[in-house]
């Protein structure tokens, strides 16, 4: 059985949730007060982590797809829990998707993104290959990495003097309304309730008791670095640049110039988001893996490895014909017809429903 | 004498079926002859000292360097000694056992006869002054020790042979290591003697813990491999498995260490070799201190270190012995020019092909006006001087010495000012490569450093196909390799991954020996403490 240290926990989570939510910038909506959404979001995100992880307490031992059956019965809670897997690989298929427009664009304008696309899950089918072990080293080698390019981002950034902190002001100048909008329910769902596949892997770390430290932890840290991010974005580019690009943490990277020598830094930015979209992609294939071999009870869950990839592959291309389109089906019809139905309306129903029949098995016990 | 006849009639049938076999060279027999003759081995010394002499001269037969050496001992008693001629002392055989085996004879008590009896006691008590002797009973036990280089001596009717160890052969004195030298530190290397080079890591270890199993790896070479480790600080289960390892090793012969590595390693077609080797006395004794295992190989300088995680290779012998502080940015120097090995010609291709973008204007228009004669794309330009460059090392190694400065000269010619004035590379390219080449020497371990020189060969090709990006996925793939792989059961990305803070003292920068107070936690069983707390001097107040 592969097993996962606790800091390995803490940097794939870290990893999976800033993913492919720095390619776009958060919330981007709200306009100057973004980095407020972004707080926001991180609360309210937090909170409902502490809904999964009270589940997998209520659980122990037991992954996300062995909770439904579990609580509600084999017939009712088989075909829920298999939602879930379709659920992580459309996912990975949808950042896969933020790739195949993001790296044209920006690094290789001349190469088509089906090889780029290709020879990026064929990198993933590897890392999958060689087991979560291997992809918890890889975050854990990263992080430390990714750390130090961002401080590293900041200096230059604020050495670069581009920076205006009056265009931050005035603070929630729109009102709430607008910060609301884009807190509920893309802000929380996107980046935060993405975390419940992880509780495919939650029975896996060593230190089971130390989970939830680790998780809320991790996720605390994320939101005040998307939050720095978004303040910085806003404070070099400005509210209306910000809110119109695709890509405004690229832009910001763009902007960088030291003395005329350290400038067009935008590619190293592009390492930067495909370094964070592939754990991202490898963790959602993982936990669709694990799940789908849980559910089958197939001992060897790489069979499923190649197919998979192969269809995220897919996905991947022909999931939007634009970025525009894609873009859209990420803030419009995602949101309330599957992250909000999955993240939120189940894991509640599964909690209320755990919760009394716990109550109720103590009662019975207590009657006994 | 009815043994007698069955022993010389057998081996007269023997002799027959050679010459049958010759004749006929038909499988079955030799087969046949081969287990006749395996039986003949295992068969008991006779008490007849004829018959042993004629199936021994039949063993060794066409055999010009092994002597046979017929005496009497007392009247009429016959004696004769096996030995090879050069692998033993012959000063003395003649003074310590020829001598007092013919004298025996002529001395005071001769009537005391020797018995068949105490024939062995009297010759190992009385007569033979060699410290190390043994007794052997099967022909197969006179072969094998004759050939290690002992002395076999038998007597008539005695039934079984004794063995006088006087091993000596010429060998290569200690000298200072070739290919691991140091500025600081202590400069004797292993040599080709396997009792020599454990004498020196015995000689920096004077403990009863240091441990030193031998055993016989190779059908026909029998070479001795010596499991070297220190109890209590080694993990058992660590020396377990390697000695599994080796046991399963059944080869016809080890020539050196690298034999050994191959068969051994976790996995075998990674292109990171699991195992380090070295030939420092020294940094074996330190590897074995932080829980390692040493194997080393008769007639190799070479010994290994197992398991040998990735960031060791970064560790050098002088980082030890110099101040802290100096050694330990020479050593952050050594991880940056380990990056320009692995990626400096890939990130040059990627930038001058797909991304000038990011290269900075006045430089681009530098490199562009260098380049503008350039038949080539950057790539092929590249992979041109790489390999050039690469020729002109292996060149360096194999070159006979009386040639080496013309090849030195020429190269340092042809791809310096030559190559640009005639206009087939840019200077910025020279300068790339020649700095690539440059780096990949600061690796102090040489059989890492190769992987670094394949893998930088891969990464270029994907920088010319896909760019920054191509330069990326494979950076990628290497990571996702190195993470996956394990030596000897150590991740080999440890301590970085997983991570173990307290060892990171001695992977990026190497703290001063009194806060260096563990060992490093890897392989490290139960002693983790190396020195005593608070060892940090102070001035006397």
């Amino acid at each position: 059985m592969e097993r996962i240290s606790n800091y390995q926990l803490f940097a794939i989570t870290t990893l999976f949730q800033t993913g492919t939510t720095i390619i776009f910038g958060f919330s981007s909506a709200a306009g100057r007060d973004a980095w407020i959404s972004a707080i926001l979001s991180t609360c309210l995100g937090a909170i409902m982590i502490l809904l999964y992880l009270a589940l997998m307490r209520m659980n122990p031992g037991l992954t996300l797809v062995e909770w439904y059956p579990r609580q509600f019965g084999r017939w009712l809670g088989t075909p829920i829990a298999w939602m879930y897997p379709l659920l992580f690989i459309y996912d990975a298929g949808r950042a896969l998707g933020d790739l195949r427009d993001l790296i044209p664009t920006t690094i290789l304008p001349t190469t088509p993104s089906g090889v780029i696309l290709t020879i990026f899950m064929a990198v993933v089918a590897y890392g999958l290959f060689c087991g979560i072990e291997t992809i918890g080293r890889l975050g854990e080698v990263w992080l430390p990495a990714l750390i130090l390019l961002f401080i590293l981002e900041l200096i230059f950034i604020f050495s670069s003097e581009i920076t205006h902190i009056e265009t931050l002001r005035p603070v929630a100048g729109q009102g709430w309304r607008k910060i609301w909008n884009s807190v509920w329910p893309l802000g929380i769902t996107q980046t935060f309730g993405e975390t419940l596949g992880l509780a495919m892997i939650w029975p896996l770390v060593k230190q089971p008791e130390k989970i939830m430290k680790t998780t809320i932890a991790a996720t605390l840290i994320v939101g005040f670095f998307i939050a720095l991010l978004d303040m910085v974005a806003i404070a070099v580019l400005g509210e209306a640049t910000f809110s119109r690009s695709i890509y405004p943490l690229y832009v910001l990277i763009q902007q960088i110039n030291i003395a005329n020598f350290l400038q067009n830094l935008d590619a190293l930015g592009v390492m930067y988001f495909l370094t964070t979209s592939f754990l991202k992609i490898s963790i959602h294939l993982f936990t669709a893996i694990y799940a789908i071999q849980k559910l089958t009870k197939v001992e060897n869950c790489r069979v499923f490895i190649v197919p998979v990839v192969v269809i995220v592959l897919y996905l991947g291309m022909k999931m939007a014909s634009s970025v525009i389109d894609h873009i859209e089906a990420g803030l419009k019809v995602l949101p309330y017809n599957l992250w909000i139905p999955l993240f939120l309306v189940l894991p509640v129903m599964l909690f209320i429903v755990t919760w009394i029949r716990q109550k109720l098995g103590k009662k019975h016990k207590e009657m006994e | 004498m009815r043994r007698k006849q069955t022993i010389g009639t057998k081996i007269k049938k023997l002799l027959q079926k050679i010459i049958e076999n010759i004749m006929q060279a038909s499988d079955e027999t030799e087969s046949e002859f081969i287990e006749q003759s395996q039986s003949m081995m295992k068969q008991r010394i006779s008490q007849n000292l004829e018959d042993n002499e004629a199936f021994l001269k039949n063993i060794f037969d066409k055999s010009s360097d092994i002597i046979f050496r017929n005496f009497q001992v007392g009247k009429n008693q016959a004696g004769l000694l096996i030995f090879i001629d050069g692998l033993t002392n012959s000063e003395a055989v003649n003074s310590d056992v020829l001598r007092p085996l013919i004298q025996y004879g002529n001395s005071a008590n001769q009537e005391e006869i020797l018995k068949e009896s105490n024939i062995k006691n009297i010759l190992q008590n009385q007569v033979i002054t060699t410290a190390q002797l043994s007794g052997g009973k099967t022909n197969e036990e006179v072969v094998k020790s004759v050939l290690t280089g002992d002395v076999a001596i038998l007597v008539d009717g005695m039934g079984q042979a004794i063995f006088a160890s006087m091993r000596q052969w010429d060998k290569r004195s200690v000298e200072e290591p070739q290919v691991e030298p140091v500025i600081r530190g202590p400069r004797e290397g292993f040599t080709e003697s396997l009792r020599t080079n454990t004498s020196m890591v015995r000689r920096r270890l004077k403990t009863p813990t240091l441990k030193t199993e031998l055993m016989k790896v190779g059908r026909l070479s029998q070479t001795d491999v010596v499991i070297i480790y220190l109890t209590g600080i080694c993990d058992e289960k660590l020396v377990d498995e390697i000695r599994k390892r080796i046991s399963r090793i059944d080869i016809d012969v080890i020539l050196d260490s690298g034999y050994i590595e191959e068969l051994i390693e976790d996995n075998p077609s990674s292109v990171f070799p699991q195992l380090a080797h070295t030939e420092r006395p020294d940094k074996l004794a330190s590897s074995l201190l932080e829980g390692q295992v040493g194997i080393m190989v008769d007639n190799t300088p070479f010994a290994l270190i197992a398991p040998h995680p990735f960031f060791r290779m970064m560790q050098a012998p002088d980082d030890y012995y110099e101040r802290a502080l100096g050694m330990s940015l020479i050593r952050l120097l050594r991880y940056v020019f380990l990056f320009i090995a692995l990626l400096m010609p890939a990130v040059y291709i990627a930038l001058s092909t797909f991304h000038q973008g990011m290269i900075p204007t006045e430089l681009l228009l530098s490199m562009a006006a260098s380049r503008e004669n350039i038949p080539f794309p950057a790539f092929i330009e590249a992979m041109i001087m790489e390999i050039f460059f690469e020729a002109l090392r292996e060149a360096g190694v194999r070159l006979p010495r009386p040639v080496g400065q013309t090849v030195s000269i020429v190269g340092a010619l042809v791809i310096g000012q030559a190559a640009i004035q005639a206009g087939i590379v840019s200077a910025p390219m020279v300068i790339t490569v020649s700095i690539t080449g440059i780096a990949s020497f600061t690796v102090p371990q040489f059989n890492q450093a190769i992987a670094i020189r394949v893998l930088r060969f891969m990464l270029m090709i994907l920088a010319g196909m896909l760019g920054l990006y191509g330069v990326f996925m494979g950076f990628l793939v290497i990571l996702i390799h190195m993470a996956s792989l394990r030596s000897f059961g150590v991740p080999y990305l440890s301590p970085i991954a997983p991570l173990e803070l307290s060892s990171l003292k001695d992977v990026f920068i190497r703290v001063p020996w009194w806060a260096m107070v563990t060992r490093p936690g890897f392989t490290v069983s139960e002693d983790i403490k190396r020195m005593k707390d608070s060892l940090r001097p102070r001035p006397p107040k």
